[in-house]
């Protein structure tokens, strides 16, 4: 008997209705990809002039020196996440045109691992942003407990 | 004679490998949406109560801007209601989707779909206004 798993995989197929809304899907998520990649440039370039602003903004004082340095390297970093996230956006929208267009599986297949590649990304920023949240919280608080202690 | 459309649909089908594709998005679609809905419930109760707090500190002193401190309010009231649209839309395609591959229902999936192209008609909308309100601010700040 074949396995229950392989009928139901079996059973779902992209109908016209899906057809016509992975096809939308597609181009809308195109457009974000090539405006990611537009503010991923936009971020890289501040980040190239975040230590001079810092430099001007700090009058001089050799701390704030480091500051610039580490601001550029926050805004390359977020930069360099928002380009792999468009990147894999872009990938997912134009195989999954190619694979609409020529119906091949195998483009289907690949645009929709590269959707999941944008979930997963997207998922671990969420869970790093939460953590960094998590540990400002707890740094107050233990701030404010031992200024009033 | 079937027509190529019809064709192209019956061709293109979810196999076992695009199964675990959609698992996987699904369920970080999911969290990405849970966390999308509690951070607008709490940008709503900041536009509120920072807002208000940073509308005071605009209207009073010397700064004396008029609207400026209602139009930081309404700003943060817009970013949160678009916010919870958008993780909205996102967790009903998660949700769908998840039943889809699990009870292997194809109204689920043509749903699903059907959310997932309104998350990203919503997403490149508001990239949209964000990008004509960088750009205009941009041109703005530089006449001025």
């Amino acid at each position: 008997m074949e396995p229950n798993q392989n009928l139901l995989s079996a059973d779902i197929q992209v109908d016209s209705i899906s057809h016509l809304n992975l096809k939308e899907i597609a181009m809308w998520g195109k457009l974000l990809a090539i405006v990611g990649f537009i503010l991923s440039a936009l971020i890289a370039l501040a980040a190239l002039f975040a230590g001079t602003v810092m430099e001007i903004m700090s009058g001089g004082m050799p701390i704030f020196g480091g500051a610039g340095i580490l601001v550029s390297i926050i805004y390359l970093v977020i930069a360099a996440i928002y380009f792999a996230l468009s990147l894999f956006m872009f990938r997912f929208a134009t195989k999954m045109k190619t694979a609409l267009e020529t119906t091949d599986q195998e483009n289907f297949n690949t645009s929709l691992y590269n959707l999941k590649m944008v979930y997963r990304i997207t998922g671990i920023i969420v869970i790093i942003y939460l953590a960094i949240l998590a540990l400002a919280l707890i740094v107050t608080v233990a701030a404010a407990m031992f200024a009033s202690s | 004679m079937d027509t190529p459309g019809n064709l192209l649909q019956n061709n293109l089908y979810i196999d076992e490998g695009i199964e675990s594709h959609f698992k996987e998005s699904g369920k970080w679609a999911k969290y990405i949406a849970i966390t999308g809905m509690l951070f607008s419930g709490i940008a709503l109760v900041a536009s509120f109560t920072l807002g208000g707090r940073i509308e005071g500190a605009l209207n009073s002193g010397f700064i004396m801007s008029g609207t400026a401190g209602f139009m930081v309010i309404l700003a943060m009231l817009l970013f949160a209601v678009a916010y919870f649209i958008l993780s909205h839309y996102m967790y009903r395609f998660a949700n769908k989707l998840l039943v889809a591959v699990d009870t292997s229902d194809r109204y689920e999936f043509v749903e699903s779909m059907r959310h997932l192209k309104n998350t990203y008609k919503v997403m490149a909308i508001l990239f949209s206004i964000y990008f004509l309100l960088f750009i205009g601010g941009s041109i703005a700040d530089f006449i001025w």
